[in-house]
């Protein structure tokens, strides 16, 4: 056994362990970079993600909005340049003969204040020589209007006012050019005349920049308070759970003592913690049981089978004497011996698997009938015995249970109070069990088995429903000592609750007056929850 | 009787058969599953012992193949899982009786010797008999000597299952299962003392005692010395 646990202990250790090992690597590699550990906890990447899909939502709307607004007001504009465009070219087809004298309507039209303040025009004409033309507001060809298909922007900057002191600026022009083919009266090749109009667009320019930056900056912002959020929940998680697996290793290493730290707060961790701690409470109590189940074992199943171990040792030894009687006495009480022993052995293990149980004790019990079986069996055994067995039944609502576990914990009860409820001829008490069985306020059933035997000291009262556990005052007489323990495994399987308390008093007609505890004999009380409301539920039946 | 026992544990085993044969039966063993079947299969026997935790064929399997061939033998299943959820499915599977390791060589004498006499027409009877002895289960009444006898509920059934094993030893615990319907031991001598108030009721007064004591074992309801 101890070797086991220090085999265990060892194997928690991580040098033996490769598994462990990589562990606790990484867990070291944690230790040396916490923010790297923020950045793993998963705080922080439900933060992050979800600042993502914020970003993604506001970019998508930051485009909805600028196709309504700003985009519209471009495609307003283009429409404005190529109509301005469709009606220039008009100008030179109505002008009659489509030469020289029609392209200096058009430069007319452009530059007699037809068009708008805002804009500006260049015609470019390509006779075939290498030196174009220029008519216009534009020193030249700007260059986007070179690779652009359609509309394109491009910056110049215009002579400022006549008389101002304003420094040319460059600004941001939407631009439109269509190249048009006239004839030259002459003969020769044709002319190309390439028109370019273009309006001034910097106020919805500017504006464009503004929402861009505002975009940028508040995905800026927002990707920052997500990282400092998720930083410092991520933070908070680390430390707090850094708290629960110190505890917890502590734990694992034997400390079995040791819980962990409670928090005032009511949030999921609170929750978590009080719950773990509430488990450990648990853990350590089976613990608990089991040494002192196996201690008990040590002392009520050793020392029986140390004294057959003995008898039979004397009686081997013994052999050539010639004296069967004796021989046979021994092997009577050694079988007596050897029985008392499996019946303990039983019982423990039917304690043990009453507590291990895990399945849902299916049916429903009508506690009034099996308690009337039970005294059936039991009244002729008291009478025999000189004791008295009175019942006080009512009615209950039906429990969930087992009826063989629930008779078997009154008969446990019943053989109990039948072993205890005696006492000395001369003092005059005559022995009284009194078994009630009674609806519980607020659903359920109470049970009671009381005795007015010697009774149990106030101090012992907890103790005599653990296992294997007989007051000195009755070491002597027989029994294992589990009968009342077999009880409270059965009762708090049903989910029952029992207590051990002040039974029968001694003297009835004294009974009102305050006497001192031990005046009084034995009394069990176990209340039984009521069945959970199934389909089935029938009203009992009695019998 | 001619007993088939299906035993793994050769110490137990050997103990049984030396009990069973003691007691006048015809015993055969078999170690485990696979030879316990193909014994039961050439057929001849009264009665199985089967403990449920075999190699090769567990018990349960076991008995459930010989019942889907159609062998009716009365079986008894031998096991150390004792909770009511065990023994329901030792009878689901056919078995005819439950006992729980450990136990006591008379208890398993009793009820395989028992369950000799559980099939046939007995269970169809109405009135039993013994000596001067007379039941009729259908008027519910009870005579000896031609005297009529006032039996409690409890009591008339504690005498019909003695009577339907009469000549038989029956056991405490037997009794407790079978007419009481109870699966546990009582540390209080609670049968004994309602046998003692029907012992009172049917032989006091009568010269010759038929419900005898069997020490050790139990109780037989006889008209033999």
């Amino acid at each position: 056994m101890a070797e086991a646990l220090a085999g265990a202990a060892s194997r928690a250790r991580p040098s033996d362990d490769p598994i462990l090992d990589d562990e606790e690597d990484e867990k070291t590699g944690f230790r040396r970079t916490p923010f790297f550990r923020v950045l793993r906890t998963t705080a922080f990447r439900y933060i992050i993600f979800s600042a993502a899909l914020f970003v993604l939502g506001f970019v998508i709307l930051g485009y909805v909005v600028y196709e309504s607004t700003i985009g519209r007001a471009y495609d307003s504009i283009e429409a404005e340049l190529e109509e301005e465009l469709d009606r220039l070219e008009r100008v030179s087809e109505n002008s009659g003969a489509p030469d020289w004298s029609a392209l200096n309507a058009v430069v007319l039209e452009a530059e007699s204040n037809k068009l708008p303040v805002n804009s500006t025009y260049m015609i470019w004409l390509d006779d075939g020589s290498f030196a174009g033309r220029y008519f216009g507001n534009l020193d030249g060809i700007p260059l986007p209007m070179l690779s652009a298909d359609g509309s394109f922007e491009f910056d110049w900057a215009p002579d400022p006012p006549l008389f101002s002191d304003e420094e040319p600026r460059q600004r941001r022009y939407l631009g439109l050019s269509r190249t048009l083919t006239y004839e030259r009266g002459i003969g020769g090749p044709p002319v190309q005349a390439t028109i370019l109009l273009a309006r001034d667009i910097d106020a919805l320019h500017q504006l464009r920049q503004t929402r861009r930056d505002i975009i940028f900056r508040v995905i800026g912002v927002t990707l920052f308070l997500a990282v400092c959020l998720g930083a410092v929940l991520g933070t908070s998680l680390v430390r707090r759970l850094d708290e629960i697996n110190r505890s917890v290793e502590a734990i694992t290493e034997g400390d079995l003592t040791r819980r962990l730290p409670v928090t005032d707060s009511k949030d999921e961790y609170g929750v978590l913690v009080r719950n773990i701690n509430t488990m450990l409470d648990r853990i350590e109590q089976l613990m608990v049981g089991m040494r002192q189940v196996s201690d008990n074992i040590a002392h009520d199943l050793r020392s029986p089978l140390t004294r057959i171990k003995a008898r039979l040792d004397s009686t081997l030894n013994s052999l050539d004497e010639d004296d069967d009687d004796e021989r046979t006495e021994v092997l009577r009480k050694t079988r007596d011996e050897v029985e008392r022993l499996l019946k303990t052995f039983n019982a423990l293990l039917s304690i043990t698997r009453i507590e291990a149980g895990t399945n849902l004790l299916s049916g429903t019990v009508d506690l009034k009938a099996v308690a009337e079986e039970m005294l059936e069996l039991y009244i002729p055994a008291g009478e025999e015995q000189g004791v008295e067995i009175v019942a006080h039944l009512e009615d209950t609502p039906e429990i969930q249970g087992s009826r063989e576990l629930v008779s078997q914990a009154i008969a446990n009860l019943l053989d109990n109070a039948l072993k205890y409820a005696k006492h000395p001829p001369e003092r005059g008490i005559k022995p009284k069990i009194e078994l009630t069985v009674a609806p519980r306020p607020g659903g359920g059933a109470l049970l009671s088995v009381m005795d007015n035997g010697p009774g149990v000291p106030e101090m012992d009262r907890d103790r005599i429903t653990q296992r294997f556990v007989r007051l000195e005052a009755s070491r002597s007489t027989t029994g294992n000592g589990l009968g009342l323990s077999l009880v409270n495994a059965i009762v708090r399987r049903h989910g029952g609750r029992m207590s051990v308390g002040r039974g029968l008093p001694h003297d009835e007609s004294n009974s009102r007056s305050l006497t001192p505890s031990n005046a009084y004999g034995l009394g069990i009380r176990i209340a039984f929850p009521p069945a959970k409301p199934t389909a089935n539920n029938k009203k009992p039946t009695g019998q | 009787m001619r007993i088939l026992v299906i035993e793994d544990d050769a110490d137990a085993a050997t103990f049984m058969v030396k009990g069973l044969r003691s007691a006048g039966h015809a015993v055969d063993h078999a170690l485990d599953g696979e030879v316990g079947k193909n014994m039961a299969s050439s057929g001849g026997y009264d009665a199985y012992v089967i403990d449920r935790m075999l190699p090769h064929k567990d018990g349960l399997t076991l008995l459930e193949e010989l019942r889907a061939d159609g062998d009716e033998t009365p079986a008894l299943f031998l096991s150390a899982l004792g909770e009511v959820d065990d023994r329901v499915a030792g009878l689901q599977a056919g078995g005819d009786d439950y006992l729980v390791k450990p136990y006591e060589l008379s208890e398993l004498i009793a009820r395989v010797e028992a369950l000799g006499r559980r099939r046939g027409p007995t269970n169809i009877q109405t009135t039993f008999s013994v000596a001067d002895l007379e039941m009729d289960i259908l008027a519910r009444t009870v005579r000896r000597g031609g005297k009529k006898i006032d039996l409690q509920p409890r009591e008339f059934r504690l005498l019909e299952y003695l009577l339907r094993h009469a000549g038989q030893v029956v056991t405490r615990t037997m009794l407790l299962e079978n007419v009481w319907e109870y699966h546990f031991d009582p540390q209080t001598n609670v049968i004994d003392v309602h046998i003692s108030r029907l012992r009172a009721k049917i032989d006091k007064g009568f010269d010759k005692p038929l419900l005898k004591t069997v020490r050790g074992a139990g109780y037989t309801l006889t008209d033999e010395d």
